[in-house]
């Protein structure tokens, strides 16, 4: 069994520091095995998140080496991530508040997704209540539902990260852009989230650098199947002045839900400071 | 959102945790739209003739200097003014708006659609953004700057144009095949006049082909050809007969396996684009010389 | 009170799996106030693991389905020790509750005619479950998520509960403590479902995740309520065996659904060898029916017969045992599972057939698991497969109708509760399960507190409660590390309480469970009360322990082999004895876990014909 390095990063918000761990790395271990090894053998107390250990639950996110990654899903002998010999680093994720080690406050994304309309679906299409849809159409929302909200793509993308876009003149994220693009185009679905996705979710703040996409563990097409075409479609809705006339004359499809704007983030319950 | 105390932010340009070369793949990016951007503005501002092959290498606008080969540069297609050229749409030498004083070029009349569809193109947005503005420069790497308006506001919301610019590429791609077909018929000159044309084929002619190949796959990938043929529509087969044949999917479907490689399309074409200039103005130049093969 | 945190609600839910957040939606949906706790963030929990899809008689693919065909497979895969109430509800209502999510939102692969397509599993007659992909359980809990934070029901992320609280008799709220600041939080309510899950890290190997301790399971036991059928437990026989690190990790039913065979080293489909006789009617003898089977619809093949790789689950991950054991594994101790066979037959049929492409889009999130994860391309290599700790049939013994258990104001349902899967839960069927029984427990839970006042919680319990949980950080009894303690209490059970069962071991696995309970009590964590998986390993443990003694209690008694018990000792099912009771244990006066048997509710005759006439002609007496 080879050796490996880890330094991790072990404090809260307002201290904290680098500590040194060996694991040793046996065939097939992926980072996650070397954290929970360093949990058992060496540091009971250090805090991460994980479940599932596969890549379907999206709890382990963290920055190894600098890079927003699953943790069960980076080998330790992948060397695109991990460089023989050299110390790994294992950072928390930067764009949220940490709660400690490994462990960040994720707690603005379940508010984000909140603001979000649900699925309200047209009348059914036959007698029994169900409705008939083709793979084709629907292949392409299925593409976004297969996102585990493991929040790398928020984490990397610098409108959150480098900028703060989280409140006032806020981002919604890559996540939720995907997630209002799985429903805006699923083929059943009635209500109208454009305004809400030009005004409160601010698509205009992405400038489709694409780290979303190049991060995102589900390998979900989020700039180019997800959000670009939300741009175009709020192209059409307020700045393409031919459609604007072309719906002015012929009438645009009622969509059941009235416009919205500047939706204000909603409130959703938290651990009370009082201890 | 509150910052983090003692972990390390990486707030500072390049600053990261990253040890991979995060830095070449924007630096290969600002080298080559560089390299492209001196050549486009070199050819515009101070190349005017050379834009075909004629008789007196020498002196291109000399009077009665008719064409020996029928290719026409891409950066002056659809050629407005020239006095003699055969593709030319008005025959003078420039419009009669233009200050006499002021440098002409046919090509400044029309670069502005292929440049603008390539400006707001969303690649090309990607690209340039973090290359040029480093905003940011790779992922998960530090910024130079703290304010970010995105695409909101001016100037950057005119970046929503790009579907007119894709309009305007779509019909330059028309131009652009149908110089690509007349480089099939080539004129025959008989003592300094141009007597007839005849079918015959030269490297120029494949080139001139491939580039339009490339342009077209990179004009049909875009982002706004996949809004247009369905990216609009929630339901392809609505309202509920789904045994119809669906043909906007299908455009749509095509459009999208194009867009998937958008990027490779985008660099092709533009190197094509450009090496399909610089092949026909060195060979007007009599720099080479252009191999005819029938 | 105590100056602790504390929240009121009518229905308290615990556990925000898919159960969990089925009944928090029904709760809701009554008008009532619903809290709903999770162990983990929301939406990361267990269920995202159910890959296959969810079972429903909608017939959309096959038309000769119907609940009563679903009804009579169920029984049949639990070997008619099921609680015939639950597995009769569960077939009749889950198609209704499929398409309920499709109204919610889920996308569902379709069929040519656009209806849900289904597909083939194990123990199922007809092409039942209704899937996405390779990632129904993801689908399902997103849908039920991001329609469930719209009916207004309370939150409460990384929170663990400790104790249920009672007054008198009933059940009358929970504390526990969140992960972020280990602070503890009192809920009052009426009602409080449990829907927790299972015990899967009670193993080594297995592919459940840290949060499979057995919570719910304990925290009912220590309130009182009953819990059967414990020896029950399902070792799924596909998990993944190479690298180490992975060993366990779920590989889908799905395959094999799609085509894949089971081979040993000498290259032998050898499941073709063991077909029960109860099966040997539905099941094919030969390799061109079972391919035919799986794409029945496109070549006219409805008539032909299962390949027995779709047998239950506990009878493959038993060959599967005995192959390796008797010598004929693949290299690292599992056997192999291959996708070639089936796509050089398909190529002999449709020579355009991609088969590249075909596993891709039939099985995404296998291919990259096992890319990702294995460095192994399933389109073209064989994986090595083995049985991995799944699913646990037993739990809180709970009505039929309403899924409340003995306790007056405590339900249970999903995987924590019991009855509905008998001795052998059907792949899917957990998915529908959940759905079905979970919409079950959240209206009686909300009609419960609708009838009943609020009861008084007492200090004492929240004393002892939280004097116990601080004891591990604050003044620990010894020097043990928890995660120690947890391994070796993994490493015994795996050994000696699992898929192959002995009496003298198990009574060895006993004596092990007492000395681990002394280890238990004297674990430490350091002092630090802010996420510190340390100290909330010390406190899971406990419940670890207390379903490890219950599995082991019951499996010693259950002297014959049926379902998830295999006896090495009593190999053959014993039907006279055994056949029609379930093992019963609770927390007696002393504190120590006591057992008996108790017999099976009598099956109706109107359900009994419907057995008969599935079951080819057998009354489920005889059958059992």
């Amino acid at each position: 069994m080879a050796q490996a390095k880890f330094k991790i990063w072990r404090g809260t918000q307002d201290q904290g520091e680098f500590q040194e761990y060996t694991a040793e790395v046996g065939e097939g271990m992926v980072v996650l095995d070397c954290i929970h090894q360093i949990q058992a053998t060496q540091a009971p107390d250090l805090a991460c998140r994980w479940n599932c250990k596969a890549g379907k639950c999206g709890s382990c996110s963290a920055e190894i080496n600098g890079r927003p990654r699953l943790m069960c899903m980076t080998r330790m002998d992948d060397e695109r991530y991990i460089t023989p010999g050299e110390t790994t680093i294992v950072e928390p994720m930067h764009t949220f508040p940490l709660i400690r080690d490994l462990v960040t406050n994720v707690s603005w994304n379940y508010k984000i997704n909140k603001m979000i309309p649900r699925f309200q679906p047209r009348q059914a299409d036959a007698p029994d209540g169900t409705w008939r849809m083709s793979q084709e159409e629907v292949d392409r929302v299925q593409e976004f539902r297969k996102c585990i909200e493991c929040f790398l793509c928020q984490d990397t993308c610098h409108v959150l990260r480098d900028h703060g876009k989280t409140e006032g003149e806020m981002f919604g994220g890559p996540r939720f852009m995907i997630r209002v693009a799985s429903l805006e185009m699923h083929p059943l679905d009635t209500a109208d989230r454009l305004p809400l996705v030009k005004d409160s979710l601010n698509i205009g703040l992405c400038n489709i650098t694409k780290c979303c996409t190049e991060v995102c563990p589900e390998h979900i097409h989020i700039t180019d199947n997800g959000i670009i075409p939300l741009k175009e479609r709020v192209v059409d809705r307020f700045y393409d002045p031919i459609m604007w006339l072309f719906h002015k004359i012929f009438g645009d499809k009622q969509k059941a839900e009235p416009a919205r704007t500047r939706t204000a983030l909603p409130v959703i319950h938290e651990p009370a400071a009082k201890s | 959102m509150a910052q983090l105390q003692s972990l390390p932010v990486h707030q500072g340009f390049g600053e990261t945790s990253r040890r991979d070369a995060w830095w070449f793949g924007p630096l290969v990016t600002l080298i080559g739209l560089s390299a492209f951007l001196i050549y486009a503005n070199a050819i515009v501002l101070f190349v005017p003739g050379y834009f075909e092959i004629r008789a007196n290498k020498a002196d291109f606008f000399a009077p009665h200097n008719p064409a020996v080969a029928p290719y026409l540069a891409p950066f002056h297609a659809p050629l407005l003014y020239d006095a003699q050229s055969r593709h030319a749409w008005f025959q003078q030498a420039r419009p009669g708006f233009w200050p006499s004083w002021a440098p002409f070029s046919s090509a400044m009349l029309i670069l502005i659609f292929p440049a603008g569809f390539r400006l707001t193109c969303y690649y090309y947005r990607k690209a340039y953004y973090r290359a040029f503005w480093a905003d940011p420069p790779a992922c998960a790497v530090g910024e130079p700057r703290k304010s970010y308006w995105g695409e909101n506001r001016l100037p950057l919301v005119f970046q929503n144009i790009h579907r007119y610019f894709m309009y305007a590429a779509v019909i330059f791609l028309f131009f652009l095949w149908w110089d690509a077909l007349q480089a099939f018929w080539w004129p025959v000159v008989e003592n300094g006049t141009v007597v007839s044309h005849r079918l015959g084929l030269g490297l120029g002619t494949i080139i001139m082909v491939v580039n339009c190949i490339l342009l077209t796959g990179f004009t049909f990938g875009c982002n706004s050809v996949r809004h247009l043929t369905g990216g609009r529509l929630d339901c392809f087969s609505c309202p509920r007969n789904i045994a119809e044949p669906r043909l906007r999917h299908k455009f749509w479907h095509w459009s999208t396996l194009l867009n998937e490689r958008h990027m490779e399309w985008a660099w092709a074409s533009l190197i094509s684009v450009g090496a399909t200039d610089l092949y026909i103005r060195l060979c007007a130049m009599g720099t080479i010389n252009d191999i005819r093969i029938f | 009170m105590a100056d602790y945190e504390t929240h009121e609600h009518d229905v308290l839910v615990i556990g925000a799996g898919g159960a969990g957040l089925r009944a928090a939606i029904e709760a809701s949906a009554t008008g009532v106030s619903v809290g709903l706790v999770c162990k983990s963030l929301l939406g990361k929990a267990h269920t995202v693991m159910a890959e296959g899809g969810v079972a429903a008689a909608l017939a959309n693919v096959d038309n000769r389905d119907s609940w009563q065909v679903h009804f009579a497979d169920t029984m049949r895969g639990g070997q008619y020790v099921n609680n015939w109430r639950m597995a009769q509800l569960h077939a009749q209502e889950a198609p209704a509750r499929v398409r309920e999510l499709e109204a919610w939102g889920a996308v569902f692969d379709r069929t040519k005619d656009g209806r849900i397509l289904q597909r083939n599993f194990g123990g199922h007659k007809y092409p039942r479950l209704a899937h996405v992909g390779d990632r129904t359980g993801l689908e399902l809990i997103r849908t039920l998520q991001d329609h469930g934070i719209h009916q207004g029901m309370s939150v409460y992320m990384e929170c663990t509960i400790i104790r249920l609280l009672k007054d008198g008799d009933r059940v009358c709220g929970a504390l526990g403590y969140y992960r972020e600041k280990g602070r503890f939080v009192i809920f009052k309510a009426r009602a409080v479902v449990l829907a927790t899950g299972g015990i899967g890290k009670a193993y080594k190997i297995t592919s459940n995740s840290w949060e499979y301790t057995g919570d719910g399971h304990s925290l009912a036991y220590n309130a009182g309520a009953e819990l059967i059928d414990m020896e029950f437990i399902q070792f799924h026989p596909t998990g993944m065996v190479w690298p180490p690190s992975v060993r366990g990790i779920l590989v889908t039913e799905g395959v094999r659904g799609e085509g894949g065979c089971l081979r040993n080293s000498e290259g032998k489909r050898f499941m073709f060898g063991d077909i029960p006789d109860n099966y040997k009617p539905q099941t094919a003898d030969n390799e061109e029916e079972g391919f035919l089977y799986v794409l029945a619809e496109k070549f006219n093949g409805k008539d032909s017969r299962r390949p027995p790789e779709l047998l239950t689950r506990d009878h493959v991950a038993r060959c599967i045992n005995r192959e390796v054991k008797e010598g004929r594994g693949s290299p690292h101790g599992g056997v192999f599972l291959e996708l070639k066979s089936f796509a050089e037959w398909m190529k002999k049929r449709v020579s355009s057939f991609d088969a590249d492409s075909h596993w891709k889009k039939k099985l995404p999130s296998m291919y990259h698991q096992f890319k990702e994860l294995g460095n192994l391309d399933l389109t073209k290599q064989p994986m090595e497969v083995g049985p991995t700790t799944h699913y646990v049939m037993g739990g809180i013994r709970v009505d039929g109708d309403s899924q409340m258990s003995k306790i007056p104001g405590l339900f249970a349902c999903g995987e924590c509760a019991a009855g509905i899967n008998g001795a052998n839960r059907l792949g899917g069927n957990s998915l529908s399960d959940l759905l079905v029984l979970g919409k079950r427990a959240g209206e009686y839970a909300a009609h419960f507190a609708k009838d009943h006042g609020a009861g008084t919680i007492h200090d004492d319990q929240i004393d002892e409660a939280t004097r116990w949980a601080l004891s591990f950080i604050d003044e620990p009894k010894g020097d043990e590390n928890p995660y120690k303690v947890q391994q070796d209490l993994q490493d015994m059970m795996q050994d000696l309480v699992g898929i192959v069962r002995k009496e003298e071991e198990m009574v060895r696995a006993l004596d092990g469970l007492q000395q681990l309970w002394e280890r238990a009590r004297k674990v430490r964590a350091p002092i630090n009360r802010e996420y510190n998986p340390g100290w909330h390993t010390c406190m899971d443990l406990h419940n670890l322990l207390t379903v490890s003694e219950a599995v082991t209690k019951a499996a010693i008694e259950r002297r014959e082999s049926r379902g998830g018990q295999f006896r090495d000792d009593y190999p053959k099912k014993d039907s006279k004895n055994f056949g029609k009771k379930n093992t019963v244990v609770w927390k007696g006066a002393d504190g120590r876990m006591e057992f008996r048997w108790e017999d099976l509710p009598p099956v109706p005759d109107d359900l009994k014909e419907i057995i008969k006439q599935q079951g080819e002609g057998k009354l489920p007496e005889e059958l059992q």
